[in-house]
């Protein structure tokens, strides 16, 4: 069987060249891939700089992952707080800059990650739970998203290391591996077998922690929501020109997750750019009346009107 | 930045699943054949297949039998012998980006004998009724679109591979190093001068006389045809097999 | 801090809702103005099935707007795991081939053209030829004055390429109408599988599956080009190899298979019992066999009866006249209580091992080498890598295709195998087994289904005369034991006998009319209704009308002059198909005159496999769902449908006009429509009466949860017990599961429990409990299939759940054999207790220097003016012709000389031959040659090739060359089929044709005409 775990990503990622590439073919998109993509080279900085898991790696329990636990059920992940001014410094002043109707508070909490006394449990604590209020002057909700933004990467990089403890485990199961949280995105890859004799063309499907960014093989024509396999109650949706950004449309229980089928590419395409592709595709399908399996940030709250 | 394949041929079984795809991607017509002896079929490369899977078959003094396969196709030479020989130099044209040596319709005007064998591979056909020079074009549309070339694409076997020239000759270096360990004489075909390098696991003559090509100096067209061309730079010229 | 699984969750399940896009100040209006702007373009994903060879590899259909967009390998499948050959990569421009036969057709007795009909006109007038006929020709009794209820005069013909939903509605059709010539390709591939295997371990079909093959330590390919012709078997081959097996090739002819084993070591054709005898004399005499597999796994210890005698070649108790033996001369040594006598000690000299010894004493290497044309070098070679399997640790597989079953000795070459896996401990292990490549995709099934005029469903013999009641003929086939430790399951065929009779004639049948049983067509006693026999009877005059379904048999069964002139004497004829072929235009084939065809031909267009959902069985008995995926091209519909309307019709002639012996078919619980979902529920079956399982309760009409709930009170239906498991009120339709998880000990050797599921009862490695030692724990721990722990079995399915033998309920592991043993000797097949080697029916040797019996004594030998042999070393035809396939085209070639790329590629008749033949005869490489034998001759191009080479037989050089059958008539140039060179002989047992072995010579062609 090809490898159970999806291939290593390339050293680096090319988010500007590829934002590039989309900003040309949809210009249409410009401002989201203004706004949007600083913030994810910000977070890609974090990510590679960032300590990732320290001390030894939890206990891999083959038996355990097997029947469905997965890596971090007991433990969680490590502490992210003293990690949370160097994800500040990196993070925020570029999300300030994105996002002008947030500028203010978003440097209020800047100022506040900065001392000695800076409430870094708490607004780690706000990274998963958004309604604390815990710094002056910034309002629940900025506190949160801003929080998600700065963990976000020191969890991936938590995950990376943790990684090879999931590698080669026949996990199969709808949510993460390492942390258990549900995917946010799903990939095609083409997986070199690497018997010598009759390979498959691609198509492998990955599904794509929201939390941690960890990869695992999941079949297809199937519903990673509410477990739907018929056929006919299963479907893609793709805009006309762009055959391999796809939304896989479950009509059985009104959900959609972002597809990139990777199979025919030469380079993979970072997969927060492919996200940010698709959202004309998610607009139309929350038209439509599917909801995301997990939204994205940037479309998280298209429901409502644009102000 | 230029691509390369690696033609891994100790993969290849001669499925032809390489030589199906590029015709249909192409859509070149379906070519009569005949049965001639061979399962290579048809018998060369011609206008209307730009891929072809070579057969061959060997026995050993000790009556070991070897059967080869080689997946031939245009070698997309860094420096192209072809261009140098044509007259135009509109007429064929290296894509910058990829490397890959394109025909134009301004090669209906060249002289296909000249141009045929100025090759060291024996590659270029001429279509019949436009008189225009075809070839294996690295699937061009498709690799300005991120994608890889159809016959990369239908390889069921891992035998076709293609990329970024530096990471396929990482690959080139680490397969040729995994072959040798079973085949002493394996080697990689004119690497330093094509971008399609066949990796393969005896005497490249004995997979085809077209197999290998001595190394080719960059020159003008003057430089070039002042040279006598054909068919010296093959190394092989006798059938084999 | 760590966080707690419940903190985290929330991290993005949040996701960002705190905040609209529009509160990050961002002008959303152009990317809402595009997206509105977008044509949107919606698709479907389906599973389906590729309708080539029984890698049953699933593909993904894409369907836009109705129509198949693409068509690509299914990655999740775990045999193929996305990967597609090259007749997989020609499924979509085959489904959507302008070939493609897509309306009803019409041919009029002595007309020269096809007429399009209506579905409603063809299937009116098929259904009053089917009752006319029937009303003619049924026979209430035969001679004897026994009640047969059986119609001779009409044959259905047909088809691997159902589903096994089709094939269940199809087999109660053809029964209800009384035919007994009923048969499918099954018969001319693989039936000598389903005897050969079942006589040594108890089922007929493959053993472990194909994944397992990348657990083995060796793996012996002979009789099979898998690489070509299964080519992701050769995926797990190729597996196994870089994990360090070691590989071989045993074949007449060097193919890409040899490429890529270890070795390739060519032998004559027809001589492969020799080269195993051989190799059974080196492991017992070098003593490889794991002892206490044997000892206690196998019948080794068997006293055998004093009146089993082999002397000169024949065995005890040979009937000339009837050139058949009394098997009842073979029977085992029993004591008063009626248990078998043994000898642990295994000194008795009519023990089985002691017997087996002496009869293999005489093939000796030099013996062997003589015969097979293979060295003594290359016969060392090859035993001393295979008995190296015969240790706890180690395991060896066995693959073979059609080179071993198409041959008039095809039972014993793979009985004979099956000695070998037993000496060395081989069978119910992961990486061993053997692993019979089935032919065509869904061959298992439709053998399952039983497709074949022996058996009805669930492989259960097709009653005779001599069975005039239930009783009698359930005493006569339900076999007993007195060893208490002998599960000996088929004691439990009276409740699927029932089950299938009550399915058949559902509330019509009861227990005081012995469940309609006397409905049920009766054969003779030794009656043969195969392709040979039915060709034969309609050559002869007496079948006259008949339906065909999916196979092509005026190309692909042997002596086909004969075949062509027997179709031309049908009054009628029924054909289903996709595409035109060699039996749907026999009346207009070169050089006939369509005028003297009398025949009436109704060509049905046939659904392609994606346009039709069902289930198919891989040879591997994964029984796995397709989906529909489109309509029907045109006006083409699933046979299904087909089989279903022409039953509903000729049963409402039947309710209007009455008729002979109408009760089959008026009291038949038959479906009105077709619906392969609602099939699939019949084939696993329903209580009848409310009834318990365990705790639970099930209410009439709920499915029943396995076979072992079955009954033989009328309480239960199912149309076949093999597959009642299959889809449960708590599981649905399991051929439907895709789930790929697995336990770490199931993950170590590849069993994806969750994924379809395989019969019997999800057991995906057969015969598993003998993989394991008295106390149930496995003899290979690092590759175990299953093991006792903690008072129960994990692994896989055990076969068999009783506790391990040494514990107290304990049972032998060989469930479905009487004595619960795996049988070395076995007492059940037509030509022997043990394979003996004899010639070919055609052979170039005068003499067998093994034994004075030349050629099977027993084998079916067809007797007609057309049907000649040569004579044993008939100097006029010096030459073994072997057949085969290649990759590009699939059996007879009917489907893939459809497709363009594979036509182009591989598009004419060939023969392959020695640089040394070529020389001899004056042929060059690229001439075309004439190839012929004493029933016909063909033209084919001479492909002089080093991949064949000449054999030293008896000290002369033999010649061997080989044709392809794919090649046929209806493509101009293609040339024709080589069966028009081969014989119409069969193996005793299951009357598989002699293809693989003939007479022929050759010649340069001085004019050519075909090609």
């Amino acid at each position: 069987m090809p490898s159970e775990t999806a291939p290593a990503p390339t050293a680096s990622r090319h988010i500007e060249a590829d934002a590039a590439r989309l900003r040309r073919e949809v210009p249409a998109l410009s401002s989201v891939i203004d706004c949007f993509v600083p913030v994810l080279a910000a977070q890609a900085g974090v990510r590679e700089e960032a300590p990732g898991w320290t001390g030894p790696l939890p206990a891999r329990d083959e038996a355990r992952l097997c029947a469905g636990e997965f890596l971090l059920s007991g433990s969680g992940f490590q502490d992210i707080a003293p990690c949370l001014p160097l994800a500040a410094a990196r993070i925020l002043p570029v999300m300030a800059a994105s996002f002008p109707a947030l500028a203010r508070q978003l440097t209020a909490l800047q100022a506040a990650l900065r001392g000695p006394d800076a409430p870094l449990a708490a607004v780690a604590a706000a990274a998963f739970s958004p309604d604390r209020a815990a710094v002056p002057g910034v309002s629940p909700e900025v506190l949160g998203f801003a929080a998600r933004q700065m963990a976000k990467p020191l969890l991936e990089r938590q995950a990376r290391d943790l990684a090879p403890l999931v590698q080669d485990i026949p996990w199969r199961r709808t949510f993460c591996p390492v942390c258990g949280d549900a995917p946010a995105f799903t990939r095609m890859l083409r997986v070199q077998d690497e018997a010598e004799y009759i390979t498959g063309h691609g198509g492998h499907r990955f599904l794509r922690c929201a939390t941690c960014e960890t990869e695992w093989r999941y079949k297809r024509i199937s519903c990673p929501k509410c477990g739907n396999e018929e056929p006919a109650r299963l479907s893609v949706m793709h805009a006309e020109g762009r055959p391999f950004e796809r939304l896989d449309v479950c009509e059985a229980c009104n959900t959609y997750c972002l597809c990139l089928d990777c199979a025919e590419f030469i380079a993979i395409p970072d997969p927060a750019i492919a996200a940010l592709a698709m959202l004309p595709l998610e607009m139309r399908a929350r038209e439509q009346g599917y909801a995301p399996l997990v939204a994205q940030p940037w479309s998280a709250s298209l429901e409502r009107p644009a102000a | 930045m230029p691509k390369a394949f690696l033609i891994d041929t100790t993969r290849c079984t001669a499925c032809r699943g390489c030589q199906v795809a590029c015709k249909e991607w192409k859509n070149l017509p379906p070519v009569p054949t005949r049965q001639t002896g061979t399962h290579q079929n048809p018998p060369d490369l011609n206008p209307f297949n730009f891929k072809l899977v070579r057969f061959s078959e060997h026995m050993d003094k000790n009556g070991v039998v070897s059967w080869y396969f080689f997946p031939d196709q245009c070698r997309h030479c860094l420096a192209a012998p072809c261009k140098m020989a044509s007259s135009d130099p509109a007429a064929i044209l290296q894509d910058e980006a990829t490397g890959a040596v394109l025909f134009t319709d301004l090669t209906a005007k060249e002289d296909f004998e000249t141009i045929r064998g100025a090759c060291p591979y024996d590659i270029p056909r001429q279509d019949p009724a436009s008189k225009r020079l075809v070839k294996c074009d690295m699937c061009i549309d498709r690799v300005r679109a991120n994608m890889l070339p159809m016959c990369v694409k239908s390889c069921a076997m891992g035998a076709m591979n293609f990329g970024e020239r530096d990471e396929m000759l990482k690959l080139a270096a680490a397969r040729l190093a995994a072959v040798k360990k079973t085949s002493p004489k394996a080697q990689l075909l004119n690497s330093d001068d094509v971008a399609v390098i066949f990796l393969v696991a005896d005497d490249p003559l004995k997979y085809h006389k077209n197999a290998m090509a001595e190394a080719i100096q960059p020159m003008t067209r003057k430089q070039f045809m002042a040279k006598a061309i054909s068919p010296l730079r093959r190394i092989g010229g006798q059938t084999v097999g | 801090m760590g966080l707690s699984r419940r903190g985290f969750l929330k991290l993005t399940g949040a996701g960002a809702a705190g905040l609209a896009l529009g509160q990050f100040g961002i002008d959303l209006r152009p990317v809402s103005a595009y997206a509105a702007g977008l044509k949107i373009e919606g698709a479907k994903e389906f599973i389906s099935i590729c309708p080539f060879c029984s890698c049953g590899c699933n593909t993904l259909v894409h369907a836009k707007d109705g129509r198949i967009v693409n068509v690509e390998g299914d990655p999740d499948y775990p045999v193929s795991g996305g990967g597609l050959c090259a007749k997989g990569a020609a499924l979509l421009s085959l489904h959507t081939s302008p070939e493609r036969l897509t309306k009803p057709l019409y041919r009029a007795p002595g007309s020269d053209k096809w007429e399009e009909k209506d579905w409603d006109w063809m299937m009116e007038r098929i259904a009053r030829r089917i009752k006319d006929q029937r009303d003619r020709d049924f026979k209430r009794t035969n001679a004897a004055g026994q009640e047969v209820n059986r119609l001779e005069s009409m044959f259905h013909l047909g088809s691997s390429q159902v589903s096994n939903e089709e094939a269940a509605v199809l087999h109660q059709m053809i029964r209800a109408y009384g035919i007994i010539h009923f048969d499918h390709q099954a018969r001319i591939c693989h039936s000598a599988s389903v005897p050969a295997l079942a006589e040594c371990f108890g089922r007929g079909a493959m053993t472990n599956h194909y994944n397992d093959i990348g657990n083995a330590d060796a793996v012996l390919i002979m009789g099979s080009n898998c690489a070509e012709h299964h080519p992701m078997t050769f995926k797990w081959v190729i597996k196994a190899k870089e994990k360090g097996a070691v590989v071989m090739h045993v074949d007449p002819k060097f193919s890409r298979t040899s490429a890529r084993s270890d070795f390739h070591v060519p032998i004559r054709s027809g001589t492969d019992i020799a080269f195993l005898g051989g190799m059974v004399k080196h492991i017992i005499e070098k003593k490889k066999y794991f002892a206490d597999y044997l000892l206690d796994y196998t019948n080794a210890s068997f006293i055998v009866g004093e009146k089993y005698h082999f002397k000169d070649g024949m065995f005890s108790g040979y009937d000339p006249a009837a050139k058949r033996y009394d098997k009842s001369q073979w029977a085992f040594e029993k004591d008063e209580q009626g248990m078998v006598k043994r000898d642990r000690s295994l000194k008795h000299p009519r023990c089985v091992l002691n017997l087996m010894k002496a009869h293999y004493d005489r093939y000796d290497l030099d013996r062997v080498s003589q015969v097979t044309g293979v060295s003594k070098a290359d016969l060392l070679r090859v035993y001393e890598a295979y008995a190296a399997t015969g240790r706890p640790d180690k395991a060896g597989t066995v693959i073979y295709a059609l080179g071993w079953t198409q041959h008039s000795v095809g039972v014993q070459n793979i009985r004979l195998s099956g000695l070998i896996q037993e000496l060395l401990g081989n069978i119910g292990i992961a990486g061993g087994g053997i692993n019979a490549l089935r032919g065509e995709p869904n061959v298992q099934g439709t053998t399952d289904h039983a497709l074949l005029y022996g058996y009805l469903p669930g492989y259960h013999s097709t009653p005779t005369a001599n069975y005039q009641t239930l009783a009698e003929y359930l005493k006569a086939y339900t076999p007993v034991t007195k060893d208490p430790k002998s599960v000996n399951w088929w004691s439990n065929r009276p409740k699927y006998v029932v089950s299938l009779l009550k399915s058949w004639y559902g509330d019509n049948a009861t227990r005081e009319n012995d469940f309609c049983y006397s409905y049920v067509p009766k054969m003779e006693p030794h009656q043969d209704c195969s392709h040979l026999y039915i060709f034969d009877r309609m050559y002869k005059g007496q079948i006259t009308g008949g339906l065909c379904f999916g196979h092509n048999p005026c190309q692909s069964i042997p002596n086909i002059n004969k075949v062509r002139k027997a179709w031309d004497n049908l009054d009628w004829v029924v054909i289903g198909e996709v595409f035109h072929n060699e039996t749907t235009d026999n009346w207009r084939r070169p050089g006939v005159d369509p005028k003297t065809i009398k025949t009436e031909v109704f060509l049905l267009p046939s659904a392609y496999r994606a346009e039709k959902d069902g289930t198919i069985s891989n040879s591997g008995r994964w029984h796995m769902w397709h989906y529909k995926a489109v309509e029907p091209l045109g006006m083409s519909r699933n046979m299904g449908e087909m089989f279903v309307e022409m039953m509903n019709r000729v049963r409402g002639l039947y309710a209007k006009e009455g008729g002979a012996f109408p009760e089959p078919i008026l009291k038949a619980d038959y479906p009105e429509t077709f619906d392969a979902e609602a099939v699939a529920r019949r084939i696993n079956g329903f209580f009848t009466a409310d009834a318990k399982v365990g705790d639970k309760d099930y209410k009439k009409g709920q499915l029943v949860p396995g076979f072992p709930h079955l009954k033989d009170d009328g309480s239960t239906t199912s149309l076949n017990w093999l597959y009642c498991g299959g889809y449960t009120e708590e599981g649905g339709n399991l051929a439907k599961r895709r789930d790929l998880a697995q336990t770490p000990m199931q993950a170590r050797i590849g069993l994806f429990p969750g994924f379809a599921w395989a019969w019997p009862m999800n057991r995906r490695v057969l015969y598993n409990r003998a993989s394991v030692d008295q106390h149930g724990k496995p003899f290979n721990p690092d590759k175990a299939v299953i093991a006792w722990q903690d008072g129960k079995w994990v692994g896989d399915v055990p076969d068999g759940g009783y506790p391990p033998m040494a514990m107290e309920g304990g049972k032998y592991p060989f469930i479905m054999t009487t004595e619960g043993h795996a049988q070395l000797y076995g007492p059940g097949r037509e030509d022997g207790p043990f394979p003996e080697h004899y010639e070919p029916a055609e052979t170039p040797l005068t003499r067998n220097p093994f034994s004075g019996q030349m050629s099977n004594p027993c084998m079916k030998v067809i007797q007609s003016d057309v049907d000649i042999l040569a004579k044993n070393g008939d100097p006029r035809f010096p030459i073994v012709l072997t057949t085969y396939s290649l990759t590009e085209h699939w059996c007879s070639g009917s489907e893939t000389r459809n497709a363009p790329p594979l036509l182009e590629a591989e598009p004419q008749q060939y023969i392959e031959l020695s640089p040394q033949l070529a020389k001899e005869k004056g042929i060059k490489n690229g001439d075309v040659v004439i190839v012929e034998s004493l029933r016909g001759k063909t033209e084919a191009v001479a492909m002089v090739t080093v991949r064949i080479k000449p054999f030293q037989v008896m000290g002369k050089t033999l010649h061997l060359v080989g044709m392809p059958f794919a090649f046929g008539w209806t493509k101009p140039k293609c040339g024709d089929s080589t069966n028009r060179v081969t014989v119409s002989i069969g193996d005793p047992n299951t009357t598989i044709p002699e293809y693989k072995a003939c007479l022929v010579n050759i010649r340069k062609a001085d004019k050519v005409t075909e090609l």
